[in-house]
């Protein structure tokens, strides 16, 4: 369970080409074996949901912008959490906004964890550790 | 005409002259026998002067002469027997004013020309004296049959003419009264009738004030909501390129240190200490717009309780830095804006530390007065201080006394303790000595 688990993707859902270049590479610094998928926006994740119904691995977890163009975050985020096979799958939201509205929104429509990106690298490589022991953690087996 | 018909014609006129003196002589003998036969004439004379009339035999022809008058003729007419006893002086006697006079004189003349007895009665006439009160009469005259001669009579009416004056003059005065009344009321309905309007028009105006209201409320919504949009914007991509610089610089340093020269990694340096410098400054602009824009909430807070949780956020650098901790607070309860008061104590706290951590023995006090119409919560340090010549100064956003090498900042912290402290209608103000340190002080409104 635990092997199958930590094989599976992570989704990362991010529409900023730095950002997501910069979470790539403290990924990468943290020598994850795990394959990163991307999905640019929050149309592009939703279409992950039907990969996911014919079969498809389901991510490890979601790490979630929430300010993107079409489909938002918190829209991507309540759609997921309001599907029964589906509302298991851990989502991080990792966001810049560190607005007290969009963190209660965030936790009200269900999501496991909220991070504010720090500018500075070096703390964003520690938030890219400190996710992957999250992961591990609430994947143990019992 | 014959001399025969002349002299019977003569004869007969002179018949008739003497029948006619002889007639005369009669009434002549009559009129002063004839008392005699009944009464002495003194007797008639006192009779005649103590009637409550005055009573005249005369003749209008149309010269007014007078046979007769008893004592209250003249007296009535307010003249003397002497004036009446002049030929046609009688109008001259009685109406003092001339065109009155002719007046009188015409429609008396007129009436007894007339020879009709019901013309012969006239009232209410004014016997006017210079000076005097107007008196009132009536007169009245019965014509002797066949002769010329006439009996005028006058009696007083002053007395019936006040009564009726006053009578008039109390209608007048009712009438007055009623009309004032009436005005009064018109008035009145006037006044009800203009606060009715003014009503109506303090309506319309707080109706058109609430809209105005309503309206306001709504740009102000709109407008706030742009600025959360805003700043929700700054936060989001101003961030977002910093995040950039900031970490393709260290990606820099980190994965090509070996061709980077010291004076390339000293450039990394700056570039990444100026990124951050930045972000501390978005972040500050935002916990002030944040500020500005949360709700206040005045609620009872245990003093106690907030400052000691406020410390507890710094811990870490208080006990590194082996700072005294001095403090005097009451265990009461004091009623503030929790989130302002909390980000003022903060504010405060930090600045304590930050300017007083390179002192060999930094200490800072807390203290909270309760006083009768305030609290007054007080953090003193005894850092770097500041000279008093910018006091003023220091409470501005952006304002900074320190180089930033020195000590870091973003010359918002200030801003905001004073901002917070306005919005629940206390103040901020704070004393200082260079080298010896600086008091802050917190000053809350109480009983608001």
């Amino acid at each position: 369970m635990l092997t199958e688990n930590t094989n599976n993707p992570i989704l990362l859902v991010e529409d900023n080409p730095i950002d997501l270049d910069l979470t790539l590479r403290a990924f990468a610094a943290k020598k994850l074996s795990n394959p990163i998928q991307v999905a640019r926006d929050g149309e592009e994740a939703l279409q992950y949901i039907e990969r996911w119904e014919k079969g498809e691995a389901k991510p490890v977890v979601i790490l979630l912008d929430l300010n993107m163009p079409k489909v938002s975050g918190l829209e991507v985020l309540r759609i997921i959490k309001s599907r029964p096979d589906f509302k298991s799958i851990p989502i991080v939201i990792l966001t810049t906004s560190s607005e007290s509205s969009d963190l209660q929104s965030a936790y009200q429509l269900g999501a496991n964890s909220y991070i504010v990106k720090p500018v500075d690298f070096g703390k964003f490589i520690e938030v890219a550790n400190h996710i992957d022991l999250y992961w591990r953690v609430i994947n143990k087996p019992v | 005409m014959n001399e025969e018909e002349v002299k019977s014609h003569t004869s007969d006129l002179d018949d008739e002259i003497s029948t006619r003196k002889l007639s005369e002589e009669k009434f002549v003998n009559l009129y002063e026998n004839v008392p005699d036969m009944f009464f002495p004439v003194d007797f008639i004379k006192v009779v005649m002067d103590n009637l409550p009339i005055g009573l005249a035999v005369n003749s209008v022809d149309p010269l007014v002469k007078f046979n007769y008058m008893n004592d209250n003729f003249p007296s009535l007419y307010r003249t003397t027997r002497e004036a009446l006893a002049i030929e046609d002086n009688f109008w001259n006697a009685v109406y003092e004013d001339p065109v009155f006079r002719e007046e009188m004189r015409k429609r008396v003349l007129d009436d007894i020309a007339s020879g009709k007895p019901e013309r012969m009665h006239w009232e209410d006439i004014p016997i006017t004296r210079k000076g005097e009160k107007t008196t009132y009469i009536n007169a009245s005259n019965i014509q002797v049959t066949g002769k010329s001669l006439m009996i005028s009579t006058v009696w007083d009416i002053t007395d019936r003419k006040q009564s009726e004056l006053l009578i008039l003059e109390s209608q007048k005065r009712l009438k007055e009264a009623l009309d004032v009344s009436n005005r009064s009321r018109q008035t009145l309905l006037s006044v009800l009738e203009d606060q009715k309007e003014a009503k109506n028009e303090v309506q319309k105006l707080n109706a058109e004030l609430e809209q105005r209201v309503i309206e306001r409320t709504l740009q102000l919504q709109a407008i706030n909501k742009e600025l959360e949009t805003f700043t929700y914007s700054v936060s989001h991509d101003l961030k977002a390129p910093l995040r950039g610089i900031d970490g393709y610089s260290k990606l820099l340093s980190d994965l090509y240190k070996s061709s980077l020269n010291e004076e390339a990694q000293l450039f990394i340096e700056t570039i990444r200490s100026s990124t951050l410098q930045m972000n501390q400054l978005i972040d500050d602009l935002l916990d002030y717009s944040r500020l500005e824009r949360s709700q206040l909430s005045i609620e009872p807070i245990r003093i106690k309780e907030l400052i000691h949780s406020v410390l507890d956020l710094y811990m870490n650098e208080l006990e590194t830095g082996r700072f005294g901790i001095d403090m005097n607070i009451p265990d009461i309860e004091l009623v503030a804006d929790r989130k302002g008061l909390t980000i003022a104590l903060r504010n405060l706290l930090e600045n304590a530390i930050k300017f007083s951590k390179g002192k060999s023995d930094p200490s800072i006090q807390i203290k909270v007065e309760d006083n009768e119409f305030s609290w007054i919560i007080s953090v003193k340090d005894n850092g770097i201080g500041f000279d008093m010549k910018y006091h003023q100064k220091i409470f501005e956003i952006f304002q900074r006394l320190q180089r930033v090498e020195d000590f870091p900042g973003t010359g918002i912290g200030l801003a905001m303790v004073n901002k917070a402290m306005q919005r629940m209608c206390g103040r901020t103000w704070a004393d200082s000595t260079p080298g010896m340190g600086s008091t802050f002080y917190l000053e809350i409104p109480k009983n608001k």
